[in-house]
């Protein structure tokens, strides 16, 4: 068990709750340096917000922070490797195939 | 399962596409303008709206304009039903804001393949 | 899926003609010197319906027909061509053959295109004229095929360069959505799919706007599709976005090299000639698969729409059905009266149920709560009627709506300047009742326009305006609807009439005739006044069908004119043909009916009346009229106690060819009856209209005078009854 901050994520992690997710994220990687990303019941999820989550690893990862995720559901997963964001998104290994 | 919202003038066209999307399971409300459908969206969330360009009291394209003002449908997939073969009405609704178009004449597989690509 | 489309074709048609006739009363308000917008668009929003409806519905006659007008419409619309008076002929006489090929559709019949193809001609010709900008031609039929060298190749495969506008996300264009149905086409035929993503164009996280999309892509296609498959998946976001495909080259390594203008493109791939899309997408399955739904067919209709199926086709038997059959006529009902209804029938229910709680446990003291139950009951069942009855009105202006259009086009036929003014169009009438009054109104109509008004150089001698006036008039007076047809013509001659009358033998030079007996001598069969039979109204079609037709619709019409001023021809209809004021007689034991509105009066005979002609054969003077006596108990074999004429109670009614007085036992009531068909129940029985059930439960038949009128026709032709 890690003792990270832990964000849950939406079940619908869709683009009309990427502004506040940003919000969220942003104050995060602000006040944390170990953050879990919770995405055991994402329903839904679509390029706006994956956009976000590898652009907010990449910066976290620059200033040294660390982000890891938690059961990423079968949807993100999906999506992310539709969009070839599997690598960025550091998902590869919850690939199971 | 998801809503549709379908806006046509003609009658035909709206039991036509309410008919087809009701028998795929879609809940499916209909208006047969602009203004009447602006109104329903107001009282409920859908998650696809459909709309015809030529309409009376408000065309499709003001339907989109109006839409896309409202937070609640910022981001809701909006399709036109046009007969326009030249581009100048797909591009005015795109401008308006709609994700995309259906050309008329259509039958109903190739409205519910067309559904499927934004609801899917 | 497969979903039968004929169940929709009622519906289109039923719009389809309201949408023509929209058309044509705004076609001629249009006001060349003055063309106001609106006008003009809802023209074209009624043509382009009918385009749109017919494609979908599989009429790909009507659409390909539609598409020209709606070209010129367009063209006018946009302000790209001015409206000329030829145009607006034209587009009329479409309205026109638009009609004719709807109606054989309808029908089920192939329609004939000729008139359609001549017209479609001479539209392609004025469109290729002038049109300020005609190098533009659209390519509805035809779309453009992408050219043959790239099936050639790209048989390995595509790449697809894909950067999105910033805002594609926020229209709801989802790329993982586009991705998905790329590697399903890619996997449909046992290919790969491989995507990659470009973020060199993410901001820095703080300054990012999330809602935007930052990511490009590079799609490999290792499959053997169809570049156009491709390019359907991206046609909605071709426009704003950056989309350029290649083929994949068999060997792998690409030949041609030609650079992608923006530095975003990824690492330095080589590539042949790149397909940059912004050709217009039309895609030809649509429109091929739509004609394979070419079945015309139909019968059932939405909820809303209350079918009537015509009973006197099906009465008429297998004879004439045929392709009649598949004809269901039907009518548009607002909800609210639907409405008003369900909530009728709901207070009929509560108000049966509560009887029938009364009637199991009933007793003396409870009487008044029945006699409550029942007074609510009447209630109930007379609103309902009267609910039901509205179902079946439509307003006027369905019957006077073609009347714009005749007066325009006879006006000119004719070199006479009309105004036409229409009253009363929302005064609401039963719709069978409609349907048949059209006809005689068209013919009063035209006859008012050539026989009634001058031509403007009379009317100016006349110290008139030159333009004359006809109005159309429609009101409801008592239980009744009345449609006078007016004009500020030269009036009727009442001169020429008699000489006329003479002439034919109408009349005789003794005859003493009021001014309005004189004026009814135009209802005579086989009269005509015209001097010249003329292109318009001389079509052997008298007056005389004119008021057979309305008393076959128990109405009347009656003319009134004043020389020099103008003639008025008054209708009067009953608003519904299923029910009907009747005047209750009694012969034997039978009762009969009569309508109300064929009784000229009642009497009692007095010998001095009778003139006995041959046998068993009577005349009765009625002042200046001889009037021949029938006597039911003898055309129906009633048994009855009376023997004597003298002193009988005679009706006398007015059908097609005049007077008839009919002797019965006595007169009962008058009252409402509802008019149940004979044809349907039983079969056609002469001299009788129809039956009602009385409220005593016993069944009643209705006189049709008319047909009694001719029983005693044949015999009054011999005895020479104007002999007198």
């Amino acid at each position: 068990m890690s003792e990270g901050h832990q964000i849950v994520c939406s079940e619908r992690m869709t683009i009309e709750k990427v502004e506040s997710f940003y919000t969220e994220l942003e104050s995060a990687l602000l006040e944390h340096t170990e953050i879990e990303l919770i995405a055991e019941g994402v329903q839904q999820c679509d390029t706006a917000s994956l956009q976000l989550i590898t652009h907010f690893i990449d910066a976290a990862k620059q200033q040294g922070h660390r982000v890891t995720w938690v059961k990423p559901s079968e949807s993100v997963l999906n999506v992310a490797e539709l969009l070839g964001l599997l690598e960025p998104l550091e998902l590869t290994q919850h690939i199971t195939q | 399962m998801a809503t549709i919202l379908a806006v046509d003038d003609s009658t035909s066209m709206r039991q036509m596409v309410s008919f087809t999307l009701k028998g795929a399971g879609y809940d499916v409300r209909e208006a047969c303008d602009g203004s009447e459908a602006l109104d329903i969206a107001k009282t409920q969330q859908f998650d696809l709206v459909l709309s015809d360009v030529n309409m009376p009291v408000m065309d499709g394209i003001q339907l989109v304009t109006e839409l896309r003002k409202l937070g609640e449908y910022k981001f809701v997939p909006i399709l036109m039903l046009t007969t326009e073969s030249s581009g100048d009405t797909k591009m005015a609704g795109k401008k308006a804001g709609a994700t995309g178009w259906i050309v008329k004449p259509f039958n109903p597989d190739q409205l519910l393949n067309t559904i499927k690509k934004v609801l899917g | 899926m497969s979903i039968d489309l004929s169940q929709f074709h009622q519906v289109f048609f039923e719009e389809s003609f309201e949408g023509l006739d929209i058309m044509e009363s705004n076609l001629l308000a249009l006001n060349i010197a003055e063309v106001d917008s609106e006008t003009i668009n809802t023209i074209f929003r009624a043509a382009h319906s009918i385009k749109g409806g017919a494609g979908t519905f599989g009429f790909m006659q009507i659409s390909g027909f539609t598409h020209v007008l709606e070209t010129l419409l367009d063209e006018i619309r946009s302000g790209e061509r001015d409206i000329e008076q030829e145009h607006i002929d034209m587009l009329l006489q479409c309205v026109d053959c638009l009609r004719g090929l709807m109606s054989d559709l309808q029908a089920g019949n192939e329609p004939d295109m000729a008139q359609a193809d001549e017209l479609k001609i001479h539209f392609e010709k004025v469109l290729a004229n002038n049109s300020k900008n005609s190098t533009e031609s659209e390519n509805a039929g035809e779309p453009c095929v992408d050219d043959k060298s790239t099936s050639e190749q790209g048989r390995a495969g595509w790449i697809v360069h894909f950067i999105p506008c910033e805002d594609v996300l926020c229209t709801g264009n989802e790329p993982y959505r586009m991705f998905r149905e790329l590697k399903d086409l890619a996997e449909a035929v046992n290919g790969s799919f491989e995507v990659e993503c470009h973020r060199q164009s993410l901001p820095k996280f703080s300054e990012m706007h999330p809602e935007m999309c930052y990511l490009s892509w590079t799609i490999h296609i290792r499959a053997d599709v169809e570049l156009s498959d491709i390019e359907e998946i991206f046609e909605w976001v071709v426009d704003d976005c950056d989309i350029r495909y290649e083929p994949l080259s068999d060997s792998g390594s690409d030949t041609t090299v030609e650079a992608v203008p923006e530095s975003l493109v990824p690492e330095g791939e080589t590539s042949p000639p790149l397909h940059n899309n912004d050709a217009v997408n039309t895609d030809p399955k649509v429109s091929a698969a739509a004609e394979d739904n070419l079945k015309i067919d139909s019968r059932e209709i939405d909820s809303c729409e209350i079918d009537r199926n015509e009973v006197k086709a099906k009465a008429n038997a297998s004879v004439k059905v045929t392709k009649k059959s598949t004809e269901t006529t039907s009518i548009r009902v607002s909800i609210d009266k639907i409405d008003g209804l369900i909530n009728m029938v709901g207070e009929l229910v509560i108000t049966q149920s509560m009887l029938g709680q009364l009637g199991q446990e009933f007793d003396m003291s409870r009487i008044q709560r029945l006699q409550e139950g029942l007074a609510q009951l009447e209630q109930n069942t007379r609103e309902l009627q009267e609910s039901v009855m509205k179902i079946r009105m439509l307003p006027i202006s369905f019957a006077f709506s073609r009347f714009p259009r005749l007066v325009r086009d006879l006006s000119k036929q004719l070199s006479k300047e009309v105004d036409l003014e229409m009253i009363g169009e929302n005064t609401e009438l039963d719709k069978t009742v409609m349907e048949k009054i059209g006809d005689p109104l068209v013919h009063l109509v035209r006859n008012s326009l050539d026989h009634g008004l001058e031509c403007p150089e009379e009317r100016i001698r006349n110290g008139k305006t030159s333009v004359g006036k006809i109005t159309l008039n429609a009101f409801h007076h008592g239980g009744s609807i009345v449609i006078e047809v007016k004009d500020d013509g030269a009036g009727l001659n009442k001169d020429r009439i008699r000489d006329k009358a003479l002439e034919k033998g109408l009349i005789t030079k003794d005859d003493n005739l009021t001014d309005g007996q004189i004026y009814d001598l135009i209802f005579q069969p086989g009269f005509s006044t015209a001097d010249v039979v003329s292109d318009v109204s001389g079509r052997g079609v008298g007056m005389d069908v004119v008021k057979r037709n309305i008393t076959e619709l128990n109405g009347s019409i009656e003319v009134s004119s004043i020389p020099g001023e103008g003639s008025i021809f008054s209708i009067r209809l009953p608003l519904t043909l299923a029910i009907l004021d009747g005047q209750l007689v009694k012969v034997g034991n039978e009762i009969y009916i009569f309508p109300l509105v064929s009784i000229v009066e009642s009497i009692q005979l007095e010998k001095s009346m009778l003139n006995n002609i041959t046998g068993s054969q009577y005349v009765m003077q009625l002042r200046n009229d001889y009037v021949p006596i029938i006597c039911l108990q003898d055309i129906f074999n009633i048994k009855t106690a009376r023997q004597d004429l003298e002193g009988a109670m005679l009706v006398v009614v007015e059908g097609d060819n005049g007077k008839v007085g009919v002797v019965v036992d006595e007169l009962l009531g008058q009252q409402q009856v509802v008019i149940k068909s004979l044809e349907k129940n039983y079969q056609k029985v002469d001299s009788i209209s129809g039956a009602t059930i009385l409220g005593d439960g016993t069944v009643a038949l209705i006189l049709d005078v008319s047909g009694l009128n001719t029983r005693t026709s044949d015999k009054k032709n011999d005895s020479h009854i104007h002999a007198a």
